[in-house]
């Protein structure tokens, strides 16, 4: 918030010009009070992968998800014997969409393995919803640490002139 | 040689955004999320693994700056050339819609906008070591400055400077930027800086701020209008895919000459009847209207020099009292003008959807009281919704 230096009486005139530009602005009173509504940000769909390291299944490594939308949401899990781990979709309630300015939403997934940091999932958008595309990738992560770092160009259902960038090891074709 | 498209320009804008929050894993690929960004521009300038970002110029920028630019390199048709991306602040959302705009003097000696030049300034040292062993080496590159909103702003002192600093040739593309400067600075960068993108959406309401004296680069030239549109609206000054009508969607382009351009308001001369004031509204079209009234009435009163020498050399009085003092001696000067100042203010009032339109004395307190109710309307617009999630 900026500094609020009103005092009572102009408190009172301000709160009388608010109402008076409720009732009388037309054109931007669509949105001219959005940013005191909550709306819905999608941060990501659920999340289902396997990691293996040459091959072999990744047992009890843990899968770190690092969500940013104004701050950082940070959680994890650890795979299964089989390599197998998933996170739930996530979501957070926020006013920044009301706002003029655009927030950045940024996904990623990582592991630390054998003393080295691997991306097994980067993208970041300024939209808040869901991307259909995504969320069906993120259902079958193949993960095979020895992969070298790739960028994948994905189709976008929702803006097709606008395709996903995701970058990471695990494959995604 | 080749400009950005305009599809690029917007998306590089777009990514500045990426920047503004630090990750704790420290695994940034900007620019890989956009395939079309991916294909032009390289900005993990270290070539290592994951790790190795932390010694990068760009991890540089994200401690000195705290994420406000980024500089990406060249590939493909854009080999030799740099961008450099750059986003708006919070800090400075105050500072476009305050009524008491401070001014001072920028790099190349001409006014502008004091919150601007110092964001910029604290920007200036991590610019020039990222910059200087780049364009030392790739000095016929061109460097192509990008920015949205406050980042166009400041995209803007960062285009002139480079062409100043560096030599090179510098392309600069706004999105929805405000404007940053007087009449000189707009002169000087637009003979400065190769070439300017300006883009808007006509309902977007930062590029109707700060109010006149201010205005904008290129001086008289053209601006790039991205979508036509009534009234005023936030939602306007958006650029994500899903915001209507949203700069990602309306710049995604891949030529400028596809795309509509307008002249510059000109500022022609006219003269507003009083009785004629409600057929002004809240848009964007009377903004301008109204400024041009003003200046139609202080170039007949034969003020407007004087005004325009004041503003420069900032006297001890805000901007706006001494216009209204200015136009309360317009007003005492003849009928004719009186008349004239009655009519500007009327269209104010009706601008700034006031209950009572009707001036009656034209004293100073009344000029002024105009003054405020017309820059409130438009300020608020303006800055509500950027400072509110601040």
């Amino acid at each position: 918030m900026p500094r609020v230096w009103f005092g009572p009486i102009s408190l009172l005139t301000a709160l009388l010009s608010i109402l008076i530009f409720i009732t009388f602005s037309s054109q931007v009173n669509a949105d001219m009070f959005n940013w005191l509504k909550k709306y819905d940000v999608h941060l990501s769909p659920a999340v289902k992968g396997k990691i293996t390291f040459e091959g072999q299944p990744v047992a009890n490594l843990k899968v770190y998800r690092e969500l940013t939308y104004n701050k950082e949401f940070l959680d994890h899990t650890v795979t299964d014997s089989a390599g197998m781990f998933s996170f739930a979709a996530k979501t957070i309630r926020s006013r920044r969409p009301g706002s003029a300015f655009d927030t950045a939403k940024r996904q990623v997934l990582y592991v630390d393995y054998n003393s080295q940091r691997y991306l097994l999932w980067y993208y970041s958008t300024l939209n808040t919803s869901a991307a259909a595309t995504l969320s069906e990738k993120m259902q079958q992560l193949r993960c095979e640490l020895t992969q070298p770092e790739k960028t994948y160009e994905l189709p976008n259902q929702e803006f097709p002139e606008h395709p996903h960038g995701v970058t990471g090891v695990c494959s995604l074709d | 040689m080749a400009t950005l498209t305009p599809k690029l320009a917007v998306q590089l804008a777009s990514i500045a955004y990426e920047i503004k929050e630090p990750s704790s894993s420290g695994l940034y690929r900007f620019g890989k999320s956009a395939p079309d960004v991916d294909r032009a521009f390289q900005f993990d300038l270290s070539n290592g693994p994951i790790q190795g970002i932390s010694g990068s110029i760009l991890a540089r920028m994200l401690k000195r700056s705290s994420g406000f630019a980024m500089v990406g390199k060249g590939k493909a048709s854009y080999q030799g050339d740099h961008v450099i991306a750059i986003r708006g602040t919070a800090s400075l959302a105050d500072g476009i819609t305050d009524a008491h705009i401070g001014l001072t003097g920028g790099d190349n000696n001409s006014l502008i906008h004091a919150g601007f030049n110092k964001t910029f300034q604290s920007m200036k040292p991590a610019l020039e070591s990222t910059l200087s062993p780049l364009l030392s080496r790739s000095s016929n590159g061109t460097v192509h400055c990008v920015g949205h909103s406050l980042g166009g702003a400041l995209a803007h002192l960062t285009a002139d400077w480079v062409k100043r600093r560096f030599k090179n040739q510098v392309f600069l593309y706004t999105f929805g930027a405000p404007r940053v400067g007087l009449n000189g600075f707009a002169m000087k960068t637009s003979n400065n800086i190769d070439r300017i993108f300006r883009c808007t959406h006509a309902a977007d309401p930062v590029p109707m701020v700060p109010l006149w004296p201010f205005v904008h680069a290129p001086y008289q030239g053209q601006e790039v209008l991205l979508a036509p549109g009534q009234g005023i609206s936030f939602n306007a000054h958006k650029m994500a895919m899903e915001a209507s009508p949203g700069y990602l969607n309306t710049a995604n382009n891949n030529s400028w000459g596809n795309l509509q351009t307008q002249s510059g308001i000109n500022h022609s001369t006219v003269r507003l009847q009083y009785e004629n004031r409600h057929q002004a509204s809240f848009s964007g079209y009377w903004a301008e209207k109204i400024s041009s009234g003003l200046i139609t009435l202080l170039k007949d009163a034969g003020y407007y020099s004087a005004v325009m020498a004041q503003a420069a050399i900032g006297t001890g009085l805000t901007f706006y009292d001494m216009l209204a003092r200015t136009l309360e001696a317009v007003a005492k000067a003849s009928t004719r003008l009186a008349e004239q100042t009655r009519g500007l203010l009327g269209h104010m009032l009706v601008f700034a959807r006031q209950l009572v339109t009707t001036v009656t004395d034209l004293t100073f307190n009344v000029i002024r009281w105009v003054f405020d109710k017309t820059l409130a309307a438009l300020y608020r617009s303006a800055r509500d919704a950027i400072s509110s999630v601040m």
